[in-house]
């Protein structure tokens, strides 16, 4: 019966009138003393997501390690704003389970972000390659996470910005965003009329950051800067400096360096203060298309607090299904 | 709501320019000669900018139209308000996706699902691309027209069949190239709503598909 209604609704999912369902494979192998409790192994995983149902979209995966399922639903209101809710199971073979559920949401100049997780088995035990990713994955066996953040457009350039981060490492983060449009003025049409105002063509865009965390073990300011250029070229440097805290962490989109569809991305994270997560982390990620799909390689490592490196790489291939995918 | 409603019906508007139709002989003529224009272009972009009073008091509206007619293809960029620039918002015939700045997050949207969804308050963005259906929804008249011969300008006045507004929206026309140059929308008690200005109003300046349908690459997607 089950299988029936699955192949019903895959087949509708086939047919086009869904869209952008994707089948994703991945496959990957980590090694070194901090990955796996010590063991290096495989994975591998076989799914599907942005599945349409229920007046939203399912994702589902099955991995050598876990079994995970999710579904999101979101409400667009352009040109205002979008509400975002989703809610995630994963079930690790090894035994425990994470749950996590976030809802977000933006109108005008205004938007609110939350999140929460429980879990009883650590990331690493679903993706052990998560714990190296760009962003901090709380590495701990079990417990509870939980964020918020609030931003507001305060004028065109400027975003102020607060938060918290609380379970692993108690925090709160405040600060604000502002960006320089870097342009050149376009020459003037001939067709244009008198008082058309010359348009300009931007080249690309200086985003700075400034704000303070302070928390369960840190205290410091914070100041970044990134530079994302038309052509896809992105750099982003950001650091915290306090009394007895120290931290760095910049990326390099590199753009379609692989040809068109294709991304390239390098990060190092060397984060010390952190006490719920792996503090130095780096990885490149590269996507391209492949056939009507897109095949995606990661290599990433780190080092955890009690100093053990590790290491792992991934393949990924994803197919979008369906006829209505085309960009 | 109001907010939206207003803002969501100068987008429509923009799309009113595209092809309008009427009751009047010499209104259909004149729009006629529009719709030709407009119909022989490879592309059109315009920019409209000017205020609006969104709730009670007036506020900048400054945004971007581009359009490839015989796509179906439109792109819509706000420069003003604050709040909604950057925003951009891309229709083609099979789906609407929404940039949003402040989150730097891609929307995506079936344009089916969108023209069903009224819980937009009636928001159809799918209507600055399919304008025909949305222009035979109201009733236009000629208001003045002033000028010398080769160079007259026309005032139009459109309003709706039915629905809940009586709101009335005025296009001005110039001979000079059979375009819009100017809309306003006035309350029935005869209070400006909204006045916007055409500006940089250009056909066949070589717009493509795939540069209109270009979104920032690092946004989040999110399917609807």
């Amino acid at each position: 019966m089950n299988s029936r209604w699955m192949a019903l609704a895959l087949a509708g999912t086939l047919t086009g009138t869904a869209g952008a369902t994707t089948l994703d494979f991945g496959v990957s192998y980590h090694g070194g003393g901090q990955a796996g409790n010590g063991q290096s192994g495989g994975w591998a995983r076989v799914g599907i997501s942005d599945f349409p149902a229920l007046g939203g979209r399912f994702s589902a995966g099955l991995s050598t390690r876990a079994a995970e399922v999710g579904y999101a639903r979101s409400l667009a209101l352009p040109p205002l704003g979008v509400v975002t809710a989703r809610a995630d199971v994963a079930v690790a073979f090894a035994g425990g389970v994470r749950a996590s559920t976030r809802l977000g949401g933006s109108a005008g100049p205004v938007a609110l972000n939350l999140g929460a997780t429980v879990f009883s088995t650590s990331a690493a035990r679903v993706d052990p390659l998560s714990i190296w990713n760009f962003n901090a994955t709380d590495s701990r066996e079990r417990g509870f996470d939980a964020d918020v953040s609030a931003r507001y457009r305060v004028s065109r350039n400027l975003i102020a910005v607060a938060g918290g981060e609380f379970g692993g490492q108690n925090m709160g983060v405040l600060g604000v965003e502002g960006r320089r449009e870097l342009t050149r003025a376009l020459p003037l049409d001939e067709a244009a009329q008198p008082g058309d105002e010359p348009e300009t063509e931007t080249i690309g865009t200086l985003t700075w950051r400034a704000g303070v965390r302070a928390g369960q073990n840190i205290l410091g300011v914070t100041g970044g800067v990134s530079y994302a250029a038309e052509s896809g070229l992105n750099l982003g440097l950001d650091a915290l400096v306090g009394p007895k805290a120290f931290g760095i962490t910049g990326s390099v989109d590199a753009g379609e360096l692989l040809g068109p569809g294709s991304s390239v991305q390098l990060y190092a994270a060397y984060e010390p203060w952190r006490t719920a997560s792996t503090p130095l982390r780096a990885g490149i990620a590269a996507t391209r298309p492949l056939g009507s799909g897109e095949v995606g390689l990661n290599v990433s490592g780190g080092r955890g607090m009690d100093g053990k490196t590790g290491y792992g790489a991934r393949l990924t291939y994803s197919l979008p299904l369906g006829a209505n995918n085309q960009p | 709501m109001s907010k939206t409603l207003r803002l969501t019906f100068l987008a429509a508007l923009s799309g009113v320019l595209l092809i309008p139709s009427a009751s009047a002989q010499s209104v259909q003529d004149i729009i006629s000669k529009v719709d030709a224009a407009q119909k022989a272009a490879k592309d059109i972009s315009f920019r409209l900018s000017g205020s609006a009073s969104l709730e009670s008091s007036p506020q900048k509206i400054d945004f971007t139209i581009k359009s490839i007619p015989a796509q179906g293809l439109a792109r819509l960029q706000f420069n003003a308000p604050d709040a909604l620039a950057d925003n951009i918002v891309v229709a083609d015939k099979n789906e609407i996706r929404q940039y949003l700045f402040l989150t730097n997050q891609v929307t995506v949207t079936s344009t089916k699902k969108a023209a069903d969804g009224a819980g937009f308050g009636g928001l159809d963005f799918t209507q600055l691309s399919n304008t025909a259906s949305l222009l035979s929804q109201y009733d236009v008249k000629l208001l003045s027209t002033t000028g010398a011969a080769g160079k007259r300008l026309f005032q139009l006045e459109a309003l709706p069949k039915k629905g809940n507004t009586t709101d009335r929206t005025r296009v001005y026309i110039t001979e000079a190239g059979w375009r819009p140059t100017r809309i306003q929308i006035v309350s029935s008690a005869g209070k400006s709503l909204a006045d916007l200005n055409v500006g940089n109003y250009k056909v066949n300046s070589g717009l493509s598909v795939a540069g209109l349908k270009q979104l920032p690459k690092d946004a989040e997607i999110i399917r609807q």
